[in-house]
């Protein structure tokens, strides 16, 4: 259960790659510096909430609500060890989408 | 079996053979190599007499060729050592002078411009200029009087050699009688370090005498051995001891060290086998190993044919070149003559044995090297070995000042590159420019060398299946270069211009990452890292975080630093 799986792994990454084409630039690069603080600090809740906070955001499309259906068991993990691992994974997941400059989503709260 | 046995046991003139054991080998090695450098015998030759005679080399030629060693050639040898020290000191005040000479010269057409009195400085010039002569002339007679040396220690071998051929049938036969000597014109032994309280040396004898006692020790003739010493018993002569070889445990000093009684030097010789008294292999020992690079070292193989080649190839290119290149050559020779001699006798089959010095009869820093089949499968590589076989500048822990290692030799003693590589690149960060040279693929090199290694060694236990599958070992040399690859791609991604422009930045991301690699804090490193590329723009970008960092450092526990390393070598 604690375990990191590499397929598990492998399917999240792809699924924030799919989904994240659709975040401008601009919040993608603020989002990726709130989650490496929360990183840094080693604070899990913040980094789980700012990440949820833009599934939210972007639950009108499709991709995300798999995403979401993918993030389901990261709240499991949030305690292992292997924590920090996921969350770098994720960081750089979400750097390496390719970046859509005419976002049209708008942003709440 | 017994025909076998017989064989062996009959034991007349047989010719030289290891025995396996390294330490009697070493002995044997040393033997032929100084009948070598007194007679002038290489191998084949020695077997040839030896097969005619094995009592005249052994117990005629042998003691011989020992005293003129210990006496006339080491004492000409220390002669030229102290002529070539003179000679470099000259050289270097020499260079200075010439600077100076130089500088003055600059000084005099700049002011002679504006100031017309330059009576001063053409003083100075002109004595510099004497000087420089008087240095030159010093070198010459420094190098005359070395030529005259060696030409008076070629004369004096030759009539050596003559009277010895004449003399030696009587005097084998007849130790007592003859007069011997006229042998050894100005007979003076000089003590070596290896044999101080010998009693050829406590106090030093002549060379009757000498003879005698080496004559009667290598026949094990006790009694006269006895008589000569006028001592109730013989003692190291009968049970060899730290007296006779460094490598040996003094009974006196630690009766507790071994569990039985020492052996007697004929339970050795008959255990053994051997064909050569015990005392030619003792008192020899010393002449296999070759002064490299302020160590002794000798390259052991268990064939006397392939070990004596090996290590006079070494010899011969080590005295065509300038020192400093020393360390390049001893490998390459090795597996220039492995290629040579198409032997079946793999690398792996090579042991290296070194030690510093021997002072007080104890031996410093002794180290012996075997090699395992996985580095042996690394070094008959040409590309690896081209690559690895550098030294380069590092600041070890414990010591003021840069140091050199040796990537090559670090590998084979099984000693870890990383940290070596680390301090290579930190020292670029704190270095001048022009004082430091930054060896980029050595570094990349040594670190995908160690990856691999690490990588194969997925067990810790010492007999784990791995250690028997050597399959795995077949296709590391191509991994490694692989990874070798992988490694050059990132770091001249992150070497990319479009990346990180500024100098200034480039050095301060560099410092905050090798303090993350430091605490090997991976976490930080990959924090640090992400930070400074959030912004960023560029293909080497996508590279480095999309596929690198993933793969080989966030999704790897075992070996991430080796390839995090590569990243700030780019910047540098």
């Amino acid at each position: 259960m604690n375990d990191l799986n590499e397929n598990e792994l492998h399917e999240l990454k792809k699924a924030i790659k799919i989904s994240f084409c659709n975040v401008p630039k601009n919040y993608k690069q603020k989002l990726v510096y709130n989650l490496l603080n929360s990183i840094k600090a080693d604070d899990r809740k913040r980094f789980l909430d700012a990440l949820f906070r833009v599934i939210n955001a972007y639950s009108k499309y499709k991709e995300f609500q798999e995403l979401s259906i993918c993030l389901n068991s990261l709240d499991e993990k949030i305690n292992t060890p292997n924590f920090e691992k996921l969350s770098n994974s994720i960081v750089l997941a979400i750097m390496a989408t390719p970046n859509i400059t005419n976002g049209e989503v708008v942003i709440n709260g | 079996m017994d025909e076998q046995e017989a064989v062996l046991t009959d034991g007349k003139n047989r010719p030289l053979e290891f025995t396996g054991n390294w330490f009697i080998d070493a002995g044997i090695l040393g033997f032929v190599n100084l009948m070598e450098e007194v007679y002038g015998w290489d191998l084949e030759e020695l077997q040839e007499k030896i097969k005619e005679n094995e009592e005249l080399i052994y117990y005629g030629y042998f003691p011989f060729a020992y005293l003129f060693y210990n006496s006339t050639i080491r004492t000409a040898n220390r002669e030229i050592g102290e002529e070539k020290k003179n000679i470099k000191q000259m050289r270097i005040k020499l260079k200075e002078k010439r600077k100076g000479l130089s500088l003055e010269k600059d000084r005099k057409i700049s002011e002679s411009k504006e100031n017309s009195s330059t009576v001063t400085m053409k003083k100075k010039i002109d004595k510099i200029k004497k000087d420089i002569a008087e240095k030159e002339n010093k070198i010459n007679e420094s190098n005359n009087k070395i030529l005259d040396i060696t030409s008076k220690l070629n004369n004096d071998k030759e009539k050596f050699i003559t009277d010895v051929e004449n003399g030696i049938r009587a005097i084998v036969g007849k130790p007592d009688a003859n007069d011997i000597k006229s042998i050894i014109p100005n007979f003076d032994l000089r003590t070596p370090p290896e044999h101080r309280n010998f009693f050829l040396y406590n106090p030093k004898k002549d060379l009757p005498t000498s003879f005698r006692y080496l004559h009667y020790l290598l026949r094990k003739d006790y009694e006269n051995l006895r008589k000569l010493k006028n001592r109730s018993s013989a003692t190291y002569e009968k049970i060899p001891d730290s007296t006779v070889n460094a490598f040996f445990y003094s009974t006196k000093e630690f009766p507790n060290l071994g569990y039985t009684t020492p052996l007697k030097s004929e339970e050795i010789e008959n255990s053994l086998k051997m064909s050569i008294p015990i005392y030619v292999v003792f008192l020899a020992f010393y002449n296999a190993f070759q002064y490299i690079q302020g160590r002794n070292i000798v390259f052991y193989m268990n064939n006397l044919n392939f070990c004596y080649n090996t290590n006079r190839k070494i010899k011969l290119n080590i005295k065509m070149l300038e020192k400093k290149q020393v360390l390049f050559v001893t490998w390459s020779s090795i597996i220039d003559e492995i290629i040579e001699n198409r032997s079946n006798f793999s690398i792996e089959n090579i042991y290296m044995i070194e030690f510093e010095k021997i002072k007080n009869q104890k031996i410093l820093n002794v180290e012996y090297i075997g090699m395992s089949k996985l580095y042996s499968s690394i070094i008959i590589d040409d590309i690896l070995r081209r690559n690895i076989n550098k030294s380069i500048q590092f600041k070890p822990h414990s010591f003021k000042g840069n140091k050199y290692a040796w990537i090559l030799e670090q590998l084979i003693k099984g000693k870890p590159l990383y940290p070596i590589i680390f301090s290579h690149t930190a020292l670029k960060f704190l270095e001048a420019k022009n004082r430091f040279h930054f060896n980029i693929y050595t570094s990349l090199y040594a670190l995908a060398v160690e990856a691999n290694i690490k990588h194969i060694a997925r067990n810790s236990n010492l007999f784990s299946d791995d250690f028997f599958n050597f399959s795995d070992y077949g296709n590391i040399v191509d991994d490694i270069k692989k990874t070798f690859s992988v490694m050059t791609l990132i770091k001249n991604a992150a070497a990319a211009k479009d990346l990180f422009q500024e100098e200034s930045e480039r050095k301060r991301l560099g410092y905050e990452l090798l303090s993350a690699l430091r605490g090997k804090n991976k976490n930080s490193f990959v924090n640090i890292l992400v930070k400074h590329l959030v912004n960023k723009d560029s293909t080497s970008k996508e590279k480095l975080v999309d596929w690198y960092v993933h793969k080989y450092i966030v999704n790897n526990d075992k070996s991430w630093e080796y390839y995090a390393l590569p990243i700030i070598v780019g910047l540098v």
